[in-house]
């Protein structure tokens, strides 16, 4: 009887499982995507503008060449060139007023599509740090690294008294592009938390963890309510598959026109941390 | 016109209570119950075979019927009981009580009759739309992990659909899942489920009787668009001490019963799971690392007590108690999450004559939750609760065998706190946010009338004037086109008033002994809604009531039905098409934001939805071989402002074909088998269509909502019960069942997501989650 009663068990908590199928969608109606996140920090600048494509083909993304591409403020206009192939950069003189309200305005076969963000300053990042992992906290299956120590950073950072604050950071591994995607970041308005000191922010995802000698890159993106709120929504799809999500959506737009993508400019710091 | 039609309705039964009492008619009354336990029997029938002539007992097992001065005999029957055949001399009003027994002896004088005389409501009744399944029936059935399951057998009633694997919500007719008002003893609850869904609340050695309308929904019900699933406790048993229970695979349960003196009885009866018991036992088998602080589970508690004072005078006291646990806690962290209801209900009838029985009921109910999460000195709890109060003063006067009057009143106070949220360090309060409480008053006047016009022609008519008033303190919103806020209120007393006139009728034409034709209409208003917006409701959802911004939603449904017995009534067919419109349908935006906003009407959009669909049923009641297969063929969908683009679109519980094949079949008095499969149309549901890249990851676009399905559902589920020999000679009798769920281990699909691959992030893939593959369960019942 005990054999019969723990094999029942067994199968019980046994059931739930995954797997990959095949499944035919439907085909695409094509849209101007235009993806824009223009910061403060020195480094090149630029906005993409593509086509959306098949959801499960081999295709990535599609670039558009030959838009017209202009950023504005309440007090200059610039044009953006195409370097690459449906890249358009801001040129390297450009500054950015913080505080200031910027329209994006991008025209692709005579059709025009405007979107407009407010550059909010970004609270200066405190106390870079790097903490070590208990490595019995860390399942062995996360980890990545051949080390016996493993690190991840930390911040501080003050939020700025008022509503509508909203936070975008990320930390990588300084001279790779490892980790630079959205899924490693992490992002949190003030609704519940007005003006608050924040210590001891832990971002490392124990499947990105460092090692002794690497030089960690820590940024913080002042990027208000209003992109929080497209990351929310673009989280909520990618991370589907809970009993309780809502039903798919399309995520949102500031773009007119009919354009998806979305136009984001914030005041941004950087900060680097050795792990030793 | 109307007021000169309502008069001559007003003299047509003021002249049949008339000619009545100038005929020199008595009453004969009485309750029902069962021999054995005392238990009060629910549509007992009371037949009178010289008059073709009949009367069923209410819920409370009282029947009352005129005749005219002479002797008769009556026949006295139940499903499941032997008839009762009675010879009554009535030359006065009578009282006769009558204890019916299952397949038992005969009792005093009375004599044993035969079952094709009775009366058999399948095609009499002017119900349609109706379902009943005896809690003894769903003993019999398979159920998840061996525990029975009173919402699971529902869901394989035609005109039902659930949406979720082994999920206890259920959806009525194109009605979402909160439109259906779920009593226990007349409280509503307003969580009824256990572990996120997967086991309903109710314990099913504490029920005595359900019934689902599914339309035609009498005017002494109200508040819900599309059903009412009305559940009765046992009242206990009143000849001796009894009780019953279970060890099963996941939980235990126990129950017992008692007379009280002479005049009363009551019934107590727990469960308890211990899922995090048997989680940690299989984590150890598998070798893994346990973690001694976790906890996750849930139990309740049903109590009730009933006591007649005297031949006129009875009270009831009822309660039930539910709760799900789930947290766990280490040196540095911990949280911890409960929710749950409790309702109790207080009831006395009282007879003012033979004819007119009368029940006033006060109940309260309560759903709540909190969320406790704490780290080091840092704490953070979030708490939500509704309450409700409610009085009910219910009428039945049997005022001749052709007309029975129903009539009363209802008012609910519903207080909802949605939220309150605060942050604490070092034990003080950091930070606090509160959504404001929301307070509002559900009341109602109903008539109803059930009158025979001839022996064919059978009319149900009543109406219900519903009100709901929103009472201040409140601060309202005012939202532009863009349901942005463009102004704030402050209210103090009432402040908005809606009311709806629910006119219900219900026809019954008999074309010969063995069929009917039915039809009926009903409308019904909502003022209480749920701010759900997943596949699965969560015990974090809120409801909200109606307000100045959101209208009260509507329903109008036709109905029209062929009911057919067969077999000697054995056998039941019935045939129903119906039409639903509902107006004010709500649905949340993309993304909406539900919980924790203190401005709900801006993420709700407003609409209409429709409803129409064929079900089919044929049934077996009686015999060694029970069971029965339903199949629906239905449609439901929803018109929104600002959702798919303004078009119609269907509605995620939109399954257009349902088949449910049931079956028990007793072999002997050692074995019995249960049996059911099911077969439904996959969900409807959102699928990608295009993408773009931001930031790395596959940013979805979707084209239409819910044009896609999940692949076809069904499944076979089976159980085996076994009962020793030695039961018939001892008091305690036990036996063991054998469940397996998905017996054929079929993969369906809970939901289809889609990934990116974590090598090629260019590469997205389709991946199918399923959450139940076969399941075998091993419960062990008892009864003394």
């Amino acid at each position: 009887m005990n054999k019969l009663f723990y094999i029942i068990i067994l199968f019980s908590f046994t059931s739930c499982f995954k797997d990959r199928i095949e499944i035919d969608l439907n085909q695409e109606n094509q849209k101007i995507v235009i993806t824009a996140w223009i910061t403060d920090l020195d480094e090149p600048q630029f906005v993409t503008v593509g086509k959306t494509v098949n959801y499960l083909g081999p295709v990535s993304q599609e670039f558009v060449s030959g838009a017209t591409v202009k950023l504005s403020n309440s007090t200059d206009e610039f044009f953006l060139s195409e370097v690459e192939v449906g890249r358009y950069y801001l040129p390297g003189d450009w500054t950015a007023e913080l505080g200031d309200t910027y329209t994006l305005n991008v025209l692709v076969d005579d059709k025009e599509y405007v979107a407009s963000h407010l550059m909010r300053a970004c609270p200066e990042l405190k106390n870079v740090d790097f903490l070590e992992y208990d490595l019995d906290d860390v399942d062995e299956e996360e980890v990545t690294l051949d080390s016996f120590h493993i690190y991840g950073t930390t911040f501080d950072f003050q939020d700025v008294i008022g509503d509508d604050d909203a936070y975008y950071a990320i930390d990588y591994l300084k001279g790779t592009m490892a980790g630079d995607s959205m899924r490693n970041g992490a992002f949190a308005n003030d609704d519940f938390v007005d003006g608050e000191y924040f210590g001891e922010i832990e971002l490392s995802e124990y499947d990105r963890l460092y090692a002794e000698g690497d030089t960690a890159v820590v940024e913080l993106f002042s990027i208000g309510d209003e992109s929080a709120n497209y990351l929310l929504d673009i989280e909520s799809e990618i991370f589907r598959g809970g009993p309780f999500d809502a039903p798919p959506a399309n995520v949102r737009t500031n773009f007119t026109g009919g354009a998806v993508g979305y136009f984001i400019i914030s005041g941004a710091q950087v900060a680097e941390v050795i792990i030793e | 016109m109307i007021k000169n039609m309502i008069l001559l309705w007003l003299l047509s039964l003021i002249g049949t209570v008339a000619i009545c009492q100038g005929d020199l008619k008595h009453t004969l009354s009485g309750q029902i119950s069962d021999f054995k336990s005392g238990e009060d029997l629910i549509a007992a029938t009371v037949y009178v075979p010289d008059l073709k002539l009949g009367a069923t007992s209410n819920v409370y097992g009282f029947y009352s019927i005129t005749l005219p001065a002479g002797n008769y005999d009556i026949v006295y029957s139940y499903v499941g009981c032997e008839d009762q055949l009675i010879h009554i001399e009535l030359t006065t009003d009578v009282t006769q009580n009558v204890e019916l027994e299952e397949g038992g002896a005969v009792i005093g004088e009375v004599v044993i009759s035969a079952a094709k005389d009775k009366v058999d409501q399948n095609v009499t009744s002017t119900e349609m739309s109706v379902q009943e399944v005896s809690i003894e029936t769903v003993k019999k059935l398979p159920a998840l992990f061996g525990e029975v399951d009173i919402i699971k057998v529902i869901q394989l009633l035609p005109g039902v659909k659930s949406i979720g694997e082994g999920s206890s919500g259920f959806y009525v007719r194109g009605g979402n899942a909160d439109q259906n008002l779920v009593l226990l003893d007349e409280a509503p609850i307003y969580n009824a489920s256990h572990v996120l869904g997967f086991f309903s609340s109710f314990n099913p050695d504490a029920i005595k009787d359900m019934k689902l309308y599914k339309g035609a929904i009498p005017s002494h019900f109200g508040g819900r668009l599309s059903s009412v699933l009305d559940i009765r406790m046992k009242e206990g048993n009143s000849k001796k001490f009894a009780g019953s229970g279970g060890i099963g695979t996941l939980m235990s349960r126990l129950a017992l019963e008692a007379p009280i003196g002479k005049a009363g009885s009551f019934m107590v009866a727990g469960r308890r799971s211990y899922i995090d018991i048997v989680s940690k036992s299989v984590q150890a088998l598998r070798g893994e690392k346990t973690d001694g602080d976790n906890v996750f589970y849930f139990y309740d508690l049903n109590a009730k007590a009933n006591y007649r004072i005297n031949e006129n005078n009875r009270i009831f006291a009822s309660g039930y108690f539910g709760r799900d646990v789930l947290g766990f806690k280490n040196d540095d962290e911990s949280f911890r999450v409960e929710w749950g209801n409790s309702t109790s209900t207080l009831r006395w009838n009282h007879l003012f004559s033979p004819k007119v029985f009368s029940n006033l009921t006060y109940y309260y109910s309560n759903y709540n939750y909190f969320l406790d999460f704490q780290e080091d000195i840092s704490r953070f709890k979030w708490t939500s609760k509704l309450k409700e109060h409610s009085l009910k003063f219910d009428l039945g006067a049997y005022l001749n065998p052709n007309n029975t009057l129903r009539f009363g009143l209802h008012s609910i106070q519903h207080n909802i706190a949605p939220g309150n949220i605060e942050t604490i360090e070092n034990d003080i309060v950091k930070q606090s946010f509160d959504i404001q409480d929301n307070t509002s008053y559900e009341s109602a006047l109903y008539i109803n009338n059930e009158q025979n016009l001839s022996t064919k022609l059978k009319i149900d008519y009543g109406v219900r004037l519903s009100m709901l008033n929103n009472v201040g303190p409140q601060d309202v919103y005012g939202l532009d086109d863009d349901y942005e806020v463009i102004d704030t209120t402050r209210y103090t007393g009432a402040y908005n008033t809606y009311w709806n006139l629910e006119p219900r009728l219900g026809v019954r034409y008999k074309l010969n002994e063995s069929s009917s034709i039915k039809a009926s209409y009903n409308r019904t208003a909502q003022y209480i809604q749920l701010a759900s917006n997943g596949n699965s409701a969560t015990p974090f959802d809120i409801w909200f009531s109606s307000s100045k911004q959101i209208k009260p939603q509507l329903a109008d449904q036709i109905a029209l039905g062929y009911f057919k017995n067969l077999s000697n009534n054995s056998i039941e067919l019935s045939a129903e098409v119906y039409y639903k419109d509902f107006k004010n349908a709500i649905d949340f935006k993309d993304h909406a934001q539900l919980l924790l906003n203190d401005n709900l009407e801006a993420e709700l959009r407003i609409g209409k939805a429709r409803a129409y669909g064929l079900e089919l049923m044929l049934r077996k009641n009686q015999g060694k071989f029970t069971g029965w297969i339903s199949y629906t063929l239905s449609k439901v969908e929803k018109k929104i402002a600002s959702i798919n683009n303004d078009n119609w679109y269907n509605a995620k519980y939109d399954k257009p074909h349902d088949l449910s094949v049931v079956v028990a079949y007793e072999l002997n008095k050692q074995y019995s088998f249960g049996s059911s499969f099911v077969y439904s149309t996959g969900n409807a549901v959102t699928f990608p269509t295009g993408k773009y890249d931001f930031l790395g990851v596959a940013v979805p676009i979707y084209s239409d909502r819910n044009d896609a399905r999940l692949p076809d559902y069904h499944r076979l589920d089976f159980s085996v019960t076994y009962r020793s020999k030695k039961n018939e000679n001892r008091r305690y009798k036990s036996e063991w069942v054998l469940s397996v769920y998905n017996a054929y281990n079929r993969r369906n699909a809970f939901s289809i997501d889609f990934k990116q691959e974590e090598s090629n992030p260019n590469i997205t893939y389709a991946e199918r989650t399923s959450i139940f593959a076969l399941v075998p369960s091993l419960t062990y019942n008892l009864k003394f």
